[in-house]
């Protein structure tokens, strides 16, 4: 026990350009963390494929560097944009560890690595494919279809520029907070990084469903001497109605499990349907 | 569309969906990028971007989630693009093509996941001996498995499909050019209902109807609306003091 004790006390950091090379070589190796993904354990191989070389430095002994592949290779998964403040902490908690640290077990590091990959997978997907993404989408989209260069390109900087700030700043505050991410920024802080990103994506879907689906009807009644076009009434009511009742309709389906992959293609087919017959138009 | 030409859209297909594993997830499978591409490799850059914009918005809230099969937008755009500038057709009749292809192409990526799985438990043996070298090559053959999944379906129906939808697009008649028009414009709600099921938090829904109201009712753009949503956000979690720290696993739930 005391030697343990030692240990522990004489952990020392690497010094100030070690830790910025690491931070750096874990930066660009968080771009690997989906090779070879598999439906067993998903990101797996790719989040050892991304911490190699941090465990090939701190293992030179062949049995410890065994023990520490086959510690990352239990199932991982979050949204790529995010692994840096895990790929951060996760080195920092290898290095305390392999200076001596023997709390630092197994599960220990595990269960911070599930412990932040859930939360932040949340941020990730609800903030990039919830919000920015279809942000962007839809204005450069709109820019695309009227035969502008600028639409595409304009999506892809906007989207790695964005990447980019958020690998190399969460690797950074990962690695350099290591354990005390969590102090740093708190998991209920992250559930209202997550509320706030939901709000706006909310907000935002909101919008796009009123303008950018153009789902109308081309019927309309006679009462007495006037013909009356249905539409006209409908925007009476609620502008962009149908739009809103499609969306619910697909929204239903999807929440009860019904595939994505099938819901696209029943749409396909009932705007055939509906558009051959003149029911929307 | 030549040989040639099939190989590079393929190729392209491959490496754009590469990168979402390999290099960070880009986002270089979305339409909006793989149209232009395809259309200059098939000798129409206009139709490309007009295509590639159009599903775009088909697939705006298409995207993998926790391991979910969406369609493959990836496939689907590429092969909607390449055949529609081949049988000299316009954004509509590239759904013709685009939306079976996504549907199909979700088998492609499931199938390269799953075959995967198979090469985790060599790479488990390859761990226990710290054999690192050996769990690299295995993750490469996995690379390589996602590579071809993605290439040879693609370079497949571009090679052989060409005729057949140029056949069914000659066939069609005014009426299912109408109709084809309806499903266009409807086909964005999968997409919209998709980002809805992403972003289901009972609390919040209904800013999602405060969103729609903003814009059916004024002439709001995504955009403002997105400006005045991100500025309450700010405003409402800075007045806010933080709640005690929870444990991980409950935040993780909401």
């Amino acid at each position: 026990m005391t030697e343990n004790t030692t240990a522990t006390d004489v952990l020392e950091r690497p010094d100030e350009q070690q830790q910025r090379h690491e931070i750096r070589r874990l930066t660009v190796r968080g771009l690997l963390l989906q090779g070879g993904f598999n439906y067993e354990r998903f990101q797996n191989l790719g989040f050892w494929w991304m911490m190699r070389p941090t465990l090939d430095r701190l293992y030179p002994d062949p049995v410890e560097r065994a023990a520490a592949y086959q510690r990352h290779m239990v199932y991982f998964n979050t949204n790529p944009w995010v692994v840096g403040p895990i790929a951060g902490v996760t080195a920092s908690m290898e290095e305390q560890r392999a200076k001596g640290a023997t709390d630092l077990n197994d599960e220990a590091i595990n269960s911070v690595k599930v412990g932040l990959m859930a939360p932040l997978a949340g941020i990730g997907d609800s903030l990039i494919f919830g919000t920015i993404r279809p942000i962007l989408a839809a204005v450069c989209a709109g820019l695309a279809i009227d035969g502008n260069i600028a639409g595409p390109i304009i999506f892809f900087l906007a989207l790695l520029a964005i990447q980019v700030l958020m690998r190399v700043g969460g690797t950074a505050t990962g690695y350099r907070t290591g354990m005390q991410f969590f102090e740093k920024l708190s998991p209920a802080q992250i559930d209202q990084i997550k509320r706030g990103a939901t709000i706006v994506g909310l907000a935002v879907t909101g919008a796009l469903v009123a303008t950018l689906l153009n789902v109308t009807t081309p019927w309309s009644y006679t009462s007495g001497e006037q013909t009356i076009a249905l539409q006209d009434q409908l925007d009476l009511v609620l502008p962009a109605l149908l739009p809103l009742i499609a969306t619910m309709i697909v929204y239903a389906l999807i929440r009860r499990r019904v595939s994505p992959v099938w819901v696209l293609l029943g749409t396909l087919v009932v705007g055939l349907v509906l558009g051959y017959f003149g029911i929307l138009g | 569309m030549t040989l040639w030409q099939a190989f590079l859209i393929a190729l392209v297909v491959a490496l754009a969906y590469l990168a979402r594993r390999i290099l960070g997830d880009p986002q270089l499978e979305r339409p909006i990028i793989l149209g232009p591409v395809v259309g200059l490799i098939a000798g129409d850059l206009e139709t490309g971007l007009i295509v590639g914009g159009t599903l775009e918005l088909i697939f705006i809230g298409a995207a993998t989630f926790g391991g979910t099969a969406p369609p493959n937008v990836a496939i689907g755009a590429a092969v909607g693009t390449a055949l529609s500038i081949s049988a000299g057709q316009g954004a509509e009749a590239a759904l013709v093509a685009a939306v079976p292809a996504a549907v199909l192409g979700t088998f492609c990526e499931l199938f390269a996941k799953t075959v995967c799985s198979f090469l985790v438990h060599r790479a488990d043996a390859a761990a226990a001996q710290a054999r690192g070298r050996t769990i690299l090559g295995i993750i490469w053959i996995g690379n390589a498995i996602h590579f071809l999944a993605y290439f040879v379906p693609t370079f497949l129906v571009l090679q052989f499909g060409a005729n057949a939808l140029e056949g069914v697009l000659n066939a069609l008649s005014d009426d299912v050019q109408n109709a084809l028009n309806t499903s266009a414009a409807l086909l964005p709600a999968v997409g919209f209902g998709i980002l809805l099921s992403v972003l289901y938090n009972k609390a919040l829904f209904p800013v999602f109807f405060a969103g729609f109201a903003l814009a059916a009712f004024t002439d709001f753009t995504v955009i403002g609306v997105a400006i005045l949503a991100t500025a309450l956000v700010v405003v409402i979690l800075r007045n806010r003091t933080p709640q005690a720290p929870s444990s991980p696993q409950s935040s993780a739930l909401i």
